[in-house]
């Protein structure tokens, strides 16, 4: 019995006991023996030790009640009732679905009424996203709109005829239209896209994205792979014969420029591509190092602001660490400091790195 | 088609480490809704202690289970109660000014330790009594009447005479010594 006493002094486990328990010990209401153990608990646990601390500052428990209620991430416990009724009303709505478009389908050619989603409608779109202003099919401005971060945009129902010609506002959540009919557009999954390596750098891989939207570039001469990428034959072969630059070429051509130091370069082909993809992820990366290279620190900062906002990017660790390090090159060392520091203490890939930077 | 009539299993039975690996492997955020039945009050009271403003608090607890949502698929989370801490604690300092922030600083280090803490093999009794020795006479005193007489912080503190936050602090740091004395003298060895 005794050696087991001794053992409690160093015991670190046990599961925490209930709010409850914690706040009737707070309030003086918990029973001896419950105090005892409780006790022994608190003396080495730090959450439950704060929580008695922060429960004795409460009058009374309504709050805490409340913040049980609202668990965002409960699953519900289904009843089997519940389900067969939920089953049923699928049925009778798919059974509804089927007979409406069995309806459809049966009516006259050349009917404005037709809902053919097989053949989608082309329309002309102005936007404040600076979407390319030239004729797009719907499926093409969800996957812009994808690509600028809009969420809950769902796809509904698309009449072939009706939209030829409409003009559509994008908002920041969802559409509104100039005229008649509004169309809420929704992203049901968002695939990830592919990170692939150019001249050893992380690049994302947007050639299916933009495929379909993807026009060649027209940049000047100095900026053409052929001749921006000397002693790098694959881009003198693959150019020799051919002056169209696509997305993907224009961003590899950048990319042996940045591996090779020559940033001026690289900040003038990336602004190509992002005077047309103002999001672009790589853009806004590659673009916001070059400039820090070349001294341009608030350059640097702003792209980086810009693509710290995309939850989605495969920079997001990257952004930070090098957000921070311009901020304290260009004199505003507190925020950048301050961001290092939560890097440091995020335990992510460059926390060693960002500790280190501090302690310099 | 039978598992849809049948009721979702009991998950609460689990342990953290069991939660977040279902996590991981199936992303579904009933697993997370688990961790929040388990610490969400007690994250809010100890946002409290510090912001000492409940809205302020409740709206820490949100922003820290929506941050570990996200961040359970970007990094591997070994000890959850640590990070918790050290997620809570970081942001209700984030928001508090600096004078207040001083206030706290020594539970830094008390939130470091149990986000580095690891198990050991436990000591027999006899190596235990001659680490006490090498304590502090507060702290062994303390320790002493907590563990071995069983005694509440109460009685601690009415018959050894130090206020009751002294006795705390006295058994707490009690502790840390020893675990660092094992560790300095016997080696880690993990369970």
């Amino acid at each position: 019995m005794e050696n087991q006493k001794y053992k409690e002094m160093l015991n670190q486990s046990g599961y925490c006991p209930s709010s409850d328990l914690l706040w009737d010990y707070a309030h003086g209401k918990a029973n001896v023996s419950s105090t005892q153990e409780l006790e022994k608990h608190l003396a080495h646990c730090v959450l439950c030790t704060g929580a008695v601390e922060g429960f004795a500052a409460m009058d009374s428990p309504a709050s805490l009640k409340q913040l049980a209620l609202k668990n965002p991430y409960a699953s519900p416990s289904y009843s089997l009732k519940f389900v067969k009724v939920m089953v049923a009303l699928l049925c009778v709505i798919s059974i509804l679905w089927w007979w409406n478009s069995k309806e459809s389908a049966n009516t006259l050619e050349g009917d404005s009424n037709i809902d053919d989603s097989t053949a989608l409608p082309y329309v002309n779109v102005e936007s404040d996203l600076k979407l390319v202003e030239e004729e797009k099919k719907v499926s093409e401005i969800v996957e812009t709109l994808e690509s600028n971060e809009l969420e809950n945009i769902e796809l509904e129902s698309i009449s072939a005829n009706r939209w030829k010609d409409e003009l559509f506002t994008i908002e920041k959540k969802g559409i509104v239209l100039a005229g008649r009919n509004q169309v809420k557009l929704e992203i049901v999954d968002r695939p990830l896209t592919p990170i692939i390596y150019m001249y050893n750098l992380k690049v994302m891989d947007f050639t299916e994205k933009y495929g379909p939207l993807d026009l060649p570039f027209e940049v000047p001469s100095n900026l053409h792979p052929r001749f921006a990428n000397p002693n790098e034959k694959g881009m003198e072969q693959i150019f020799a014969d051919e002056d169209t630059v696509y997305y993907r070429d224009l961003l590899e051509s950048a990319m042996d420029n940045f591996d090779k130091g020559r940033f001026k370069l690289v900040a003038e082909q990336l602004s190509f591509i992002l005077n047309r993809y103002p999001n672009d992820d790589n853009g806004l990366f590659y673009s916001s190092l070059a400039m820090s290279e070349l001294r341009d620190y608030e350059g640097a900062i702003k792209n980086l602001r810009k693509l710290k906002m995309k939850k989605y990017s495969a920079f997001v660790e990257e952004v930070n660490f090098h957000l921070a390090m311009n901020l304290i090159y260009s004199g505003n060392r507190n925020e950048g400091e301050d961001l290092l520091r939560s890097i440091a203490n995020s335990k992510g890939f460059y926390s060693a790195q960002s500790q280190e930077k501090l302690e310099k | 088609m039978w598992k849809f009539f049948v009721k979702q299993s009991n998950q609460s039975t689990l342990s953290d480490d069991e939660l977040l690996i279902a996590y991981k492997r199936d992303g579904k955020k009933s697993h997370v809704g688990v961790l929040y039945e388990r610490y969400a009050q007690h994250l809010f009271g100890f946002c409290l202690k510090y912001l000492k403003d409940e809205e302020l608090a409740k709206d820490v607890v949100a922003t820290i289970f929506s941050k570990l949502f996200d961040d359970l698929l970007r990094f591997e989370i070994k000890n959850l109660k640590g990070w918790l801490l050290r997620v809570a604690y970081n942001k209700c300092m984030d928001r508090l000014s600096d004078e207040k922030k001083n206030t706290f600083i020594e539970d830094k280090d008390w939130i470091e330790e149990e986000l580095t803490s690891e198990e050991f093999s436990m000591p027999d009794s006899e190596t235990l009594k001659q680490a006490l020795r090498q304590l502090k006479t507060e702290h062994k005193v303390c320790l002493e009447m907590f563990y071995l007489d069983g005694k509440s912080y109460q009685a601690v503190s009415e018959q050894s005479g130090y206020s009751l936050s002294e006795v705390k602090s006295y058994i707490q740091n009690g502790k840390r010594n020893l675990l660092i004395y094992f560790q300095t003298h016997h080696g880690e060895s993990k369970v």
